[in-house]
């Protein structure tokens, strides 16, 4: 995806840039907030923010051999808003690119409620970085028993994934008509498929896949803190 | 991580840590959804960061916290997952694990130390081994502070009340080791933390060389309360009582205050 989004000029690029910022335009925000920015002007610095990626080629310019892509988004970030009144034209232009709109007030609602006050601007770009991973990764596993014909499935068992509460095996055997050995061999399942689908959507932002494991405990350091 | 006034008690099943708020999915532990990347397996047993139920914190860059070391063990700074709050793990060095008598001594420190409740004593309050290799470990209360050690050494001696304080705090503490048979024998500033607050308040650590007192060694090295680590007596078991300790503590008065 990464490596797409750098090809200059590419139809290809645009899509896997408007990827990008629907992965990962809430941590672009959070960090904006974060760092003093009000509501609205953060919603439209973080679409001048993709824009500008997009037009300047600025991802063109990671190098994957210097670092991981979190880090590098991050560091264009902060030399992004380090000029931000000479960006304010870039929205306007919209890049070419179909923009998920940001102005709503859940996204507000969001950060009011995931971005704790003591976590840096950084710190908090970090969290919520390993929040929209997570999130990928449930689009992903979704989509993936969706398209086997699982779906309902999928909606009785992700409660299994670790949360706020654990449904009963019997219960959701009894809803799915399935014995309670196969309701825990499904979660099982569920969980693996789960655990390597978020080891990909590591992969895809660091260099070698030796650093998933340091990418994973970064993050989880991070979210402990 | 985070919890809002109109959902205050979100918390983690899993780790019981608050719930943060992910996108649409409201009520997931994004840290615990992180760890399913590793297998249960290696999550419960081969990672080097988890004893049992226990998490070592990490700094960010993957490394345990550690909070001290001693020549029994290291102590790191981890994370009850199922009562979900943070406790002082002590780990047996794996250089000595593999013998039976610093096992048997290492259990030994924890039982000791298990053995009382007391406000200037750090309890412990869980003992196990790891399955994956056997590594002992026992959790205890996690005292938020510095050693009187580090107090010492970064601002100098104490106000001469709060020295005071801090000995009658040591005193007490002792007695009720000695009320419960066992005598610490390695007291130093670097086991005695003072806990963060304007009142100074002491709890003893690390009973690495605590014996039940009719079992103690008649070599056994009584470390009281100097600034430098040395041995200040060779005594007999029944020398090491409360009145030795105060007599110790007393003659290193001045490395407290400065004063005498």
């Amino acid at each position: 995806m990464v490596a797409a989004a750098s090809g200059e000029g590419a139809a290809e690029a645009r899509a896997a840039l408007e990827e990008l910022y629907r992965l990962y335009c809430y941590p672009v925000y959070a960090f904006i907030r974060r760092r003093g920015y009000g509501r609205h002007d953060a919603q439209d610095l973080t679409q001048d923010f993709f824009v500008h990626l997009l037009e300047k080629g600025t991802v063109g310019r990671a190098n994957p051999q210097r670092g991981r892509f979190r880090n590098f988004l991050l560091g264009a970030l902060g030399h992004f808003l380090a000029n931000a009144a000479e960006r304010a034209g870039a929205r306007k232009r919209g890049g070419g690119c179909e923009w998920v709109s940001l102005d709503d007030d859940a996204t507000e609602e969001r950060y009011r409620l995931g971005a704790p006050e003591a976590l840096t601007a950084e710190k908090l770009f970090d969290a919520q970085w390993a929040g929209a991973l997570v999130e990928a990764t449930f689009v992903r596993l979704r989509s993936e028993l969706e398209s086997e014909g699982k779906g309902r499935l999928f909606e009785a068992l992700q409660g299994f994934l670790p949360g706020m509460e654990e449904p009963s095996y019997q219960q959701v055997a009894s809803a799915l008509n399935l014995s309670f050995g196969a309701v825990k061999t499904a979660v099982h399942r569920l969980r693996v498929r789960y655990g390597a689908l978020l080891r990909e959507e590591v992969a895809r932002t660091v260099t070698t896949p030796s650093e998933v494991d340091q990418e994973l405990r970064y993050l989880r350091a991070v979210l402990r803190t | 991580m985070s919890t809002s006034a109109e959902e205050p008690n979100l918390v983690c099943s899993k780790c019981g840590a608050p719930v943060q708020r992910v996108g649409k999915c409201t009520g997931r532990c994004v840290a615990c959804l992180l760890e399913l990347a590793w297998s249960e397996e290696e999550i419960a047993t081969g990672s080097p960061e988890r004893f049992d139920h226990y998490q070592v914190a990490t700094h960010l860059d993957g490394t345990p916290v550690e909070l001290g070391r001693g020549g029994m063990g290291i102590t790191f700074k981890a994370f009850d997952t199922i009562l979900g709050n943070e406790v002082a793990l002590k780990v047996i060095n794996t250089c000595i694990a593999k013998h039976p008598e610093a096992r048997e001594r290492f259990l030994r420190e924890a039982r000791a130390a298990a053995r009382l409740r007391h406000p200037n004593v750090a309890s412990v309050f869980y003992y196990g081994t790891r399955k994956s290799d056997g590594q002992c470990f026992y959790a205890m209360e996690l005292v938020k502070g510095e050693t009187l050690e580090a107090r010492l050494r970064r601002s100098g001696p104490l106000p001469a009340l709060h020295a005071l304080e801090v000995i009658a705090q040591v005193v007490e503490a002792l007695i009720a080791l000695e009320a419960h048979g066992l005598v610490h024998r390695d007291l130093k500033p670097s086991n005695l933390m003072l806990l963060e607050g304007p009142e100074p308040m002491i709890k003893v650590i690390d009973f690495g060389l605590a014996k039940a007192r009719q079992l103690a060694g008649a070599r056994a090295t009584l470390l009281m309360a100097g600034l430098s680590v040395r041995p200040l007596l060779r005594a007999r078991s029944n020398s090491l009582t409360p009145r030795w300790t105060f007599v110790q503590i007393c003659i290193r008065w001045e490395s407290l205050s400065g004063s005498c």
